[in-house]
Parts: C-alpha cells; sequence; structure tokens
C-alpha cells in the first residue's frame, strides 16, 4: 500500500471528476473525495510508528531518471502531524464551502488540486518534487482568491483592493521566494549530482559556512515570505480579508505551516552550521513578528483581519521555540523543549486559527461585514456560536487547558532555559502575551457582549453543518490542552533527531 | 481513583453537566453542581478529620507522565498544606451554591452560573492539591477565566464587561511574570515539583541570582492574583459580578490562592526575596485600608478589606510565619465570605450598592443583619470571642518579633544599621494602624447600612427578610466566624502548617512580643469601633470632620479616587491602544506602501522595455523585414517574365564568364 501517494492521487482524481461532474454535484464528488482521502490517513495513523525518529514509509517513483528526478515521499514526526493537519483541514474546509453557488466546479476541483499539491509538499523528500508541489499549489490558490474572493473595488484612500489584488500579491510575492529557492536547489543539484534530501545531506554538511550561509539564506527567504515573517508579511492580512472562508482557513492552517516545515525540513537538514550561526536572528525575527503582529492586531477593525494578523503574531513563538535549541555558550549541549513547543504551536495554531476562520465565516454569512464596531451583544443572539468563539478566542490567547498554552508554555520553558540573549526574547515575547490577552479580549467585548443590536436581533446560531466544522477542531484543540502526551510522542523522537543532528555536524570542527 | 481525584473531578464533571445539559433538567439543575460540591465537601472534610488521628502527613497522591517525554511526572497531593485548604474550599463553595440558589433565581443564565461556580470550585481545589508548579499554573489560570466570565455575568452592562477584561488583563500581567518564574525554575532544575525544586534550592543547586529573580517572579504573581499593590486595581471592580462570586472567588478562595502560591513555594524563598514579601503584603495591608475609609459602595468597602486582609496574610507568610498566615487565611474565608453573601442579601433586597441610599435595615432583615455583626466583629478583630482576632493577632505578633530580634537581619552593613533598626518596625506600625483602620471602616460599612434613619424611604419599604436558603448559609458561616472556629481548629493547623515556623523565634522573647502585640491590637481595635460608633451611630463627631481643611480634604480625594491608580492604568491601556493604531497604520501606510510601491516602477520599466521592444528591437527586426522586402522587390523587378530579358541576361553572364576565363 503507496499511502502517500493515496494521499496525493486520491484530490487529484476527484479534481478530474469534478470537472466532468455535472455543476451540482461538484460538491458531492469533492465531499466523497476529500472525505476517501480520509482512509489513507486512518491508515497512516495505524502504520506510523512514532517511536522511530527517522523517514518512514518510504515510496520511490521514477520520475525522469536520467536526471535523477525521482518521486520520493516519506514521512517522520514532523511532517505525519502536517499530513494529519492538512487531510483533516480540508475534509472541513469543503464541509464549509458547501454553499459556494459561483462557479462550484472549478472552486472544488482547484480546491481538490491545492489539497493534492499541499500534501505533496510534506510528504516529498526530494527537492525537485518538493519545489513542483511548492509552486504547483500557487495556481489553485491564486484562482480561489482572485475568482472567489471579494470583488476588486477601490480603498478609501484610492488604493485598489479585493480579490484580484490580493490574488496577484500572494503569488508576486511567494513566486519572488521560490525562485530564490530554486536557484539553491539547482546549485545544490549541481554541487551534489541528486536531488534527494538525504544525499544531498551527506555533502552540503561539508560546506564551509559562507557558502552555508548563502544557501541557507536563499532558502530562508522562501520561506519567510510564507510564514510570514516581518517585513515579508503584507500579503498575508490582504490574502485573508479577500479570500472565502474555506481558503482563508487552508492558508492559515497549513500554508503557513509551510514555511516554519521548510525550514526545519531543509534548512536544518542540509545546512546545520549555517542554522546555528543564524538562530538568533530567527529567533529575534520571531520575536518581532509576536509584537508587530500583536500590536497591528490590536489595531484592527475588521475581525478577519485581526485574526490575520493574530496569525502573524502566534507564528512568531514556532520561530522562536525553533531556534533555541543549544544552550547559550555551549557548543553541544541541547534543548529540545523550545522546538518541541514550536513544531506544537504549528498544528495548534493551524486548528484554532482554522477554528478562528471558520467562525468569521459564520458571521460573515450572516452580517455581510465583518465590521467590530458594528457588533455587539452577539453572545445572546447566538449563544452556541459564541461558546465556540470562547473556546477559539481563549485558545488563542494561550489560556490553560487549551491547546494553545502548551505549545507557549514549552516554547517559553525552553527559550528560558536556552539561557544568554535568549532571555530577553522571553521577556519580550512576555508583553506579546499581554497584548494578545488584551486584543481577543476587547473583541470578545465589543462583538459579543454588551447588548444586543437591533439590526442583529433574529439572526439564526450556528447551523449543524457550521457546529460540525467546529466540533472536531475544539475537540482537539481541549484534547491537547488537557493531555498534550500523545501529540508530543509523536514529535519528541523526530525532533530530537534533527535537533541532536544539527548541533553534531553544525558545531564548528576544532 | 482515589478520594483526592474525587474531590477534584467532582465539581469539574458536574459543571461539565450543568453546561450541557442544565436546560434540559431544570428542575435538576439546583441539585447537580451542588451535588458535586458537597461530595468533595464530605470527602475532604473526612480526609481532614483522618489525617488529623493519623496526626500530619497523609499520603493520598497521583500522578502520570504528562508531557510524554523526560521522566517528568505530574500529578496531585494532599499534603499538610493542602488538607485544610481542600476542606476549606470546598465547604464554602458548598455554601456558596446553596446560597446562589435563592439569589440567582429567575436568572436566565441560572444553570450557566451554577456551572461556573462548580468549575471554579474544581481549579481551585486542583491548584490546592498540585504537587508541580505547571498544574498549579493551569488551574490559576483557569480560575481567571472562571473569574473573567463571573464578573461579567451580567455582560448585558457595559461596566461589567470592562471590569472583566479589566480583571483578566491585571492579573494577567502578575501570570506572565509568574511563568517566566516557572520558566526560571525549570531551566535551573529540569524540575517543575515543588519538592524537588525545594530539595535544589536548599542544596544550593540553584544560583542565588536565579532563586532570587524566580522567587520576586513568583511574588508578582501572587501580587496580580492577590490584588496587592500595585496590580490591586481589579479587585474593587470586579464586585460588578453577582454576590456570592465576590464571596466565593473575591473573597474566599481565588485571590487566597496567591498567598497559597507564596506558602508552597516560601521553603526555597531567599530571604531577600521575603523582606520583598513583607515589603508588599504590610504595605498593602494599610494602603487599602485607607481607600475602605471613605468608600460609599457596599462591596467595595469589602472588597478594600479583602485586599487589606491579603496583605496581613503575605506579610505574617513573609515574616515566617507561615501558620499564622495561612490561619488568617482560613479564618478569613469563612468571616469575608459571609460578609459578603450578608452584602448580597442586602443588595437583592434594596437593588443598590451604595450606603448612602440604605440604612435602618437591621429592624427588616434581622437575620442577615445578626450574621454580619458576627463577620464584622471578625475582620475587625473584636476580642476573645471571634476568629479573626485570633489570627489577625498572630500576625501582628510575628511583625513586632521581627521587629525585635532584626539584628538576626543585620546583613546590612553597620553604617545603615540604624536605618534598619527602624525599618524592621515598619511592617508592625502598617500592619497594627491597618487594624486601626479596619475595626473603623467596618463599623462604618455596618451602621450606615443596618442603622440610623432609612436615608431611601423607597428601597428601605421594599426591603425584606430573605428566604432560608439564604439565611442558613449566613448562620453556618457566622458559627465558624466566632472563637468556635479557633478553638476547633487551632491545633490542625499548628500541626499542618506549623512545622518548622517557629525555630526561629526564641520561645520567651516570641511569648513576650505576643503579648504586647495583643494588647495594642486590642486597644487600636476597640479604639476604631468606638470611633465608628462615635461619628456615625451616636453623631458625637461630625462625619464631614475630614473636609473641614484643605489638607483633610486632599487626604479624602486621595483615598476616595484610590490615589488615582484608576487613572494611571486607564492612561497605559490608552497609550498601548495608541500605540498599536500606529503600529497597524505604519503596516498599512508603511510597509504595504513599500510593497505596492514596487509595483510602479517595474511598470514604468515594462513599459519602457516595452517601448525600446517597439521601438528599437522591433525596429531591427522590422528592418530585417523591409530589407529583405526591398531585396525582394528588386528581385521581382528582374524577375519580368520576358523571355528576352532573361535571354539579355543571359548573354551577359556569357560575356563575363568568358572574359573571366579569357583573362
Amino acid at each position: 500500500m503507496n499511502l502517500l501517494s493515496l494521499l496525493i492521487l486520491i484530490p487529484l482524481l476527484g479534481a478530474a471528476v469534478v470537472l466532468a461532474a455535472p455543476k451540482n454535484a461538484a460538491r458531492l464528488v469533492a465531499l466523497i473525495t476529500s472525505g476517501v482521502a480520509l482512509l489513507p490517513l486512518a491508515a497512516l495513523l495505524r502504520t506510523f510508528d512514532p517511536s522511530n525518529p527517522d523517514l518512514q514509509l518510504i515510496e520511490v517513483h521514477r520520475w525522469i531518471p536520467q536526471m535523477h528526478i525521482q518521486f520520493l515521499f516519506a514521512v517522520d514526526g514532523l511532517s505525519f502531524l502536517m499530513v494529519v493537519l492538512t487531510g483533516l483541514l480540508s475534509f472541513l474546509c469543503v464541509i464549509a464551502s458547501w454553499n459556494i453557488s459561483k462557479r462550484p466546479k472549478g472552486y472544488f476541483s482547484l480546491f481538490l488540486l491545492l489539497q493534492a499539491s499541499m500534501v505533496g509538499v510534506f510528504v516529498a523528500v526530494d527537492l525537485f518534487a518538493f519545489y513542483v508541489f511548492w509552486e504547483l499549489m500557487l495556481l489553485p490558490m491564486y484562482f480561489l482568491i482572485g475568482i472567489w474572493g471579494a470583488p476588486a473595488r477601490q480603498d478609501p484612500d484610492g488604493r485598489t483592493r479585493g480579490g484580484p489584488y490580493a490574488a496577484i500579491k500572494f503569488f508576486l510575492y511567494t513566486l519572488v521566494g521560490s525562485l530564490l529557492m530554486l536557484v539553491a536547489i539547482l546549485w545544490i543539484w549541481n554541487a551534489s549530482g541528486s536531488f534527494d534530501l538525504r544525499q544531498q545531506a551527506l555533502l552540503c554538511r561539508t560546506l564551509g559556512l559562507k557558502t552555508q550561509l548563502i544557501l541557507w539564506t536563499l532558502f530562508f527567504l522562501a520561506f519567510a515570505v510564507k510564514i510570514p515573517m516581518f517585513p515579508f508579511h503584507t500579503w498575508l492580512p490582504d490574502a485573508h480579508v479577500e479570500a472565502p472562508t474555506a481558503v482563508s482557513v487552508i492558508l492559515a492552517g497549513v500554508l503557513l505551516k509551510m514555511g516554519t516545515y521548510g525550514i526545519l525540513r531543509i534548512n536544518y537538514t542540509l545546512f546545520p552550521r549555517a542554522t546555528l550561526a543564524t538562530a538568533e536572528v530567527v529567533a529575534a525575527f520571531g520575536v518581532i513578528n509576536i509584537l508587530y503582529g500583536a500590536l497591528c492586531a490590536m489595531a484592527q477593525n475588521d475581525m478577519k483581519r485581526l485574526v490575520a494578523y493574530s496569525s502573524i503574531s502566534h507564528m512568531g513563538y514556532v520561530m522562536l521555540g525553533m531556534s533555541a535549541i543549544v544552550l547559550w555558550g555551549s557548543s553541544d549541549r541541547t534543548v529540545i523543549e523550545g522546538i518541541l513547543g514550536g513544531v506544537l504551536q504549528m498544528w495548534n495554531h493551524g486548528t484554532i486559527t482554522a477554528m478562528l476562520f471558520l467562525l468569521v465565516g459564520v458571521i460573515y454569512d450572516r452580517a455581510h461585514h465583518r465590521d467590530i464596531d458594528r457588533m455587539g451583544g452577539l453572545a445572546v443572539t447566538m449563544p452556541i456560536y459564541t461558546g465556540f468563539v470562547t473556546v477559539a478566542f481563549f485558545a488563542s490567547l494561550g489560556l490553560p487547558g487549551l491547546s494553545g498554552f502548551i505549545g507557549e508554555a514549552l516554547v517559553l520553558l525552553g527559550t528560558w532555559k536556552t539561557g544568554g540573549l535568549y532571555r530577553f526574547f522571553v521577556l519580550a515575547a512576555a508583553v506579546g502575551i499581554v497584548i494578545t490577552a488584551a486584543y481577543h479580549l476587547w473583541l470578545i467585548q465589543r462583538a459579543f457582549l454588551g447588548k444586543e443590536r437591533e439590526e442583529m436581533k433574529g439572526f439564526p446560531d450556528a447551523s449543524p453543518r457550521e457546529i460540525f466544522t467546529l466540533v472536531p477542531l475544539a475537540a482537539i484543540v481541549i484534547w491537547i490542552g488537557i493531555y498534550p502526551a500523545p501529540f508530543l510522542r509523536i514529535l519528541y523522537p523526530t525532533l530530537e533527531k534533527i535537533v541532536n543532528s544539527v548541533v553534531l555536524s553544525g558545531a564548528p570542527t576544532p | 481513583m482515589n478520594s483526592l481525584a474525587l474531590i477534584i473531578f467532582a465539581p469539574l464533571m458536574m459543571s461539565l453537566v450543568q453546561l450541557f445539559f442544565g436546560k434540559r433538567f431544570r428542575h435538576l439543575e439546583k441539585f447537580t453542581t451542588a451535588g458535586g460540591v458537597g461530595l468533595a465537601a464530605l470527602l475532604s472534610i473526612r480526609n481532614l478529620a483522618s489525617a488529623l488521628h493519623g496526626h500530619g502527613a497523609f499520603p493520598l497522591a497521583f500522578s502520570f507522565s504528562w508531557f510524554g517525554f523526560g521522566g517528568l511526572r505530574l500529578g496531585f497531593h494532599a499534603d499538610n498544606l493542602a488538607v485544610p485548604m481542600l476542606a476549606m474550599v470546598s465547604f464554602v463553595s458548598l455554601f456558596v451554591h446553596i446560597f446562589s440558589v435563592g439569589y440567582m433565581h429567575g436568572h436566565p443564565r441560572y444553570s450557566r452560573f451554577f456551572s461556573y461556580i462548580s468549575f471554579f470550585t474544581f481549579a481551585m481545589l486542583g491548584l490546592v492539591a498540585s504537587d508541580n508548579l505547571l498544574f498549579f499554573f493551569i488551574c490559576w489560570e483557569l480560575m481567571g477565566l472562571c473569574s473573567y466570565l463571573l464578573i461579567g455575568f451580567y455582560f448585558e452592562e457595559r461596566t461589567a464587561c470592562l471590569a472583566a477584561i479589566k480583571a483578566f488583563l491585571t492579573t494577567r500581567v502578575g501570570d506572565v511574570l509568574f511563568f517566566i518564574g516557572i520558566a526560571a525554575l525549570y531551566g535551573a532544575t529540569g524540575s517543575l515539583r515543588f519538592e524537588e525544586i525545594a530539595r535544589a534550592a536548599t542544596g544550593g543547586l540553584i544560583g542565588q541570582k536565579a532563586l532570587l529573580f524566580a522567587s520576586l517572579c513568583i511574588l508578582a504573581g501572587t501580587i496580580g492574583k492577590s490584588a496587592q499593590f500595585p496590580l490591586h486595581g481589579w479587585l474593587p471592580d470586579a464586585m460588578e459580578g453577582p454576590s456570592p462570586v465576590s464571596a466565593l472567588i473575591h473573597a474566599a478562595t481565588m485571590v487566597a490562592a496567591g498567598i497559597f502560591l507564596i506558602a508552597r513555594t516560601a521553603p526555597f524563598f531567599p530571604s531577600a526575596a521575603m523582606y520583598a514579601v513583607i515589603g508588599v503584603g504590610s504595605f498593602t495591608a494599610f494602603f487599602a485600608a485607607t481607600m475602605a475609609l471613605v468608600n460609599r459602595d457596599f462591596k467595595k468597602i469589602l472588597a478594600f478589606s479583602t485586599i487589606s486582609q491579603l496583605g496581613y496574610m503575605l506579610a505574617g507568610i513573609g515574616l515566617g510565619a507561615t501558620a499564622a498566615g495561612l490561619h488568617h487565611l482560613l479564618s478569613h474565608a469563612f468571616f469575608k465570605a459571609l460578609l459578603f453573601l450578608g452584602s448580597g442579601a442586602v443588595l437583592h433586597a434594596v437593588h443598590t450598592r451604595n450606603v448612602d441610599e440604605m440604612g435602618g435595615l437591621a429592624e427588616k432583615m434581622p437575620w442577615t443583619c445578626a450574621t454580619m455583626y458576627i463577620g464584622a466583629f471578625s475582620l475587625a478583630g473584636f476580642p476573645f470571642l471571634f476568629s479573626g482576632f485570633y489570627s489577625k493577632d498572630e500576625i501582628i505578633g510575628a511583625a513586632l518579633l521581627f521587629a525585635a530580634v532584626s539584628h538576626r537581619h543585620a546583613y546590612l552593613s553597620p553604617g545603615i544599621l540604624v536605618a534598619g533598626k527602624i525599618l524592621s518596625f515598619l511592617p508592625f506600625l502598617l500592619l497594627l494602624a491597618a487594624a486601626g483602620l479596619t475595626a473603623f471602616y467596618t463599623f462604618r460599612m455596618m451602621i450606615l447600612v443596618f442603622h440610623g434613619e432609612p436615608r431611601d424611604r423607597h428601597r428601605w419599604e421594599h426591603a425584606h427578610e430573605q428566604p432560608p436558603t439564604m439565611i442558613v448559609p449566613l448562620v453556618v458561616l457566622a458559627f465558624f466566624s466566632t472563637a468556635a472556629f479557633t478553638f476547633a481548629f487551632r491545633e490542625p493547623i499548628e500541626t499542618f502548617f506549623g512545622s518548622g515556623t517557629k525555630e526561629s523565634a526564641v520561645a520567651a522573647g516570641a511569648e513576650v512580643a505576643h503579648h504586647f502585640a495583643m494588647i495594642a491590637s486590642v486597644i487600636v481595635g476597640l479604639g476604631g469601633i468606638a470611633l465608628a460608633y462615635a461619628i456615625y451611630f451616636f453623631r458625637k463627631i461630625p462625619a464631614d470632620f475630614l473636609m473641614r481643611n484643605p489638607q483633610g480634604r486632599f487626604l479624602y480625594d486621595l483615598f476616595f479616587r484610590l490615589y488615582w491608580t484608576d487613572e494611571i492604568y486607564a492612561g497605559i491601556a490608552r497609550g498601548a491602544v495608541a500605540l498599536a493604531r500606529r503600529f497597524g497604520l505604519f503596516d498599512r501606510r508603511g510597509i504595504d506602501r513599500i510593497v505596492d510601491g514596487t509595483a510602479p516602477p517595474l511598470v514604468s520599466t515594462s513599459r519602457f522595455s516595452g517601448f525600446i521592444d517597439l521601438y528599437v528591437v522591433d525596429f531591427f527586426v522590422n528592418l530585417t523585414g523591409d530589407v529583405t522586402r526591398a531585396l525582394g522587390r528588386l528581385a521581382r523587378a528582374l524577375q519580368t517574365g520576358r523571355i528576352q530579358d532573361y535571354a539579355l541576361g543571359a548573354m551577359i553572364a556569357v560575356i563575363l564568364l568568358a572574359l573571366w576565363i579569357g583573362l
């Protein structure tokens, strides 16, 4: 059973079937496809061995043998969680897009294509295939935001906004980044004669620090756009605000993770010396993300824009945590808590932010605007909805007992343990935590508490379909908050191996 | 599964049942959560009793590998500190539940209310019993959540929402620092368990600086949660919540969690951190009492008194008298819960919190009045008959002892020894003064509410005594606010909390200090009560005597406006929002302009290249075409199609060929 190829092929096939199906059946076909795609995922859950730190379920498919290009698929603890996240969110998003009426065939077909390419990015261990999936992902995303997003319009200050603008911005930004990556990939291929990540690692680790740093930067910039790291982040609020709900969910839930995933998978594996040399810089940018994102979020009046900025802030914890891997002043004593918390935060952010965007979509469907100042008293109007809002927002602000806290707590524990400069990073991040709590609570107060608004009276509470999309996510959020051990057990061996290999081969040779 | 797990998780289970099914079983909702808490109360009191018979250590614990990596096992245990606390928390909570059945009757979110306070009870029980900093912190924050939800329970009111946010954010400042303290201890020891950290600290495995830093961070957590100066501003505002919530969360239990935290971590606090604890505690005890002197809000007076009493407890623990501090925590829990529930009963009757609109309620509400008097006497430290007297007196005694033996703390250079000696008397003086103020404001409040002419006839006429479900809890709590509490619990408190706190005191000196402190506090307390009666009951002294001169007027304003601390906080909040707006603008106008700004040059470059393409490159391309075409035209001119022309051409060619060969 080639589970990993199945995970890619099923949505691809589904995308084709959607195109062939009649217009009204498109969503049903998409639902069945993403539902069927959960089956190999379930099988993966059974066959995956969390105690094994290495790549598992390796599949090799010949592609262009003359140039040693192949489809090389495998998973380890890191990509395993991301693949599960992708499958789960895609399935929920098809349900969330149930009422798409504009060209449903195109929409669902592109959506399934997106799902296939996202899984591809996470399971590819061949850099050529990785790059192909990485670029393939842009195509459906571009059309999904551009066509199904908000219509083009002029801002009060005379600037163009809307789906097409956001789509082009997103596309160009990512493309510039990925071209840098392509240069680096070709350089390495030229030097090593292989696209296989494992073989490339053998070569790259012997490179001098300077070469490593250059290649590291080329990859890093590509990923930094995706995270998105300050100051390359401004495509994100636009893309989110203009995109339809389900696309926002995928964008925040899965696509942002590809940035940090790529850094861990490629930069950490190929360029350990450069990784160690730049760790503080990445951590510092992480802290900037935390503070800057939180402050910008506080200034927003558009609920979706606020959530978008909160994503920038939360991805900062991932960057901070994954940089804190070696004790300050030592060359070989590793710290595991930070990176563990960072990667768990990737998963947590995926589930929590998905919930947040789904929730924003629910209110947008009813009110046709997302202006926080024009809301109020929704707790009375829509109590069940408000219940989910409470879980999602408190998870997002890091309330213990919900998953967001576990990730942040581990990041802070690990970062402090690392010592030195990192302690200042923790203190700065602590300020961010307070601001985060402030803007979340302020939003809840403005939109949900207070007296019921006249124009919002009679809004129906969350429908069964909407509840169905929220319940699995809420369950995961609470589960990790109460008992994170199962998830950490999946991540621990892989991350320990990654950290050890970085430190072992990255330490300056005497 | 042992009885400890049942104590902690029964309230949680019932809370969830209530939350999800409360509305379906309307007639049952009164009993579900009270049942869970009742079970917890029963079991924890049984635990207390059997622990007493077993003399001290009572092994009841469970733990598990929570993170799933490393060897770290986290869990819960019922140790000496926890056993009496568990009993107190569940017991007070049970009676608050019973009281609320009447108090919240008819509210549309009735079942939600019980779910929240039951969930809160779970969190507090979990906090008390957790054997590690992480679970402690989790429960600590969950209580913060409950506090937020319950302060904002009447969320239709804007003031309630703002108070809820203020409470959450203010405590969050302390909480974040607390967590950094946890991270510091974890970084130094690799453990989160209290026991192991204390062992590492006493074994000298943690650097003194790191330990001091971590201790101060933990103290910051306490300052936030227990509303100590300078993070005290949220507690008076928290009175927007329903009165039973004020009784349970903002008086008896949650705010005391900060004190409990210090008691838990005191074993590894370095002495410098202990001085900070004393300083914060004794200053707050006095500071908060001054603000209670002039306030007109029934519940806010009680809130300030809570802050002040928490200061006593903190000072007590800082002074090394952990048993005294926790003794006061327990006795305070009962009499303050009583006072708040009593205030709730009064509010329920007159629908206002302003004491200016009350008066003369004693004859309308005799039971409430009588039970609240017991609470008031206890709070004021009326000698011998009431529990508050004994516990507060122990702390004041410890403060005097601290001053008396302060040469032991002469770590300072000899030059400032004298200053140190004077400083060391400060806690005693502050606490003693605060005792006098407490007695005064308590009875000012009691007289304004229950005696004199009714100042609002209409409200007075509609006032009525409360039903038995609300009176019975008052009576029970009143019983435990008398000396009965002290005689029943002094022994266990000594047994459970007392270990190792008396060893530094010179026994004889301690005795003398205690007697002296007792006499002083009796005089001050009775003086305060007498003054209150003289001013407000007998009207021998005009109530506005302070206002007669500018200095007095200033003092009054200072107290009444809470030292302008709220204005300072509001300024900070406004500043943060303004800063955020700046950043938001910068993002759109600054960074995004740059990003968008890359487009026009790109477009003009492409226009330019388009121009080049059209007029330069294409010129050459076209030129090629033109040249070709011209050549073609030329060639076409030759292709005339007439045989004579071709023949002429051939002739010329032959001649030229011949010439070439011939030459």
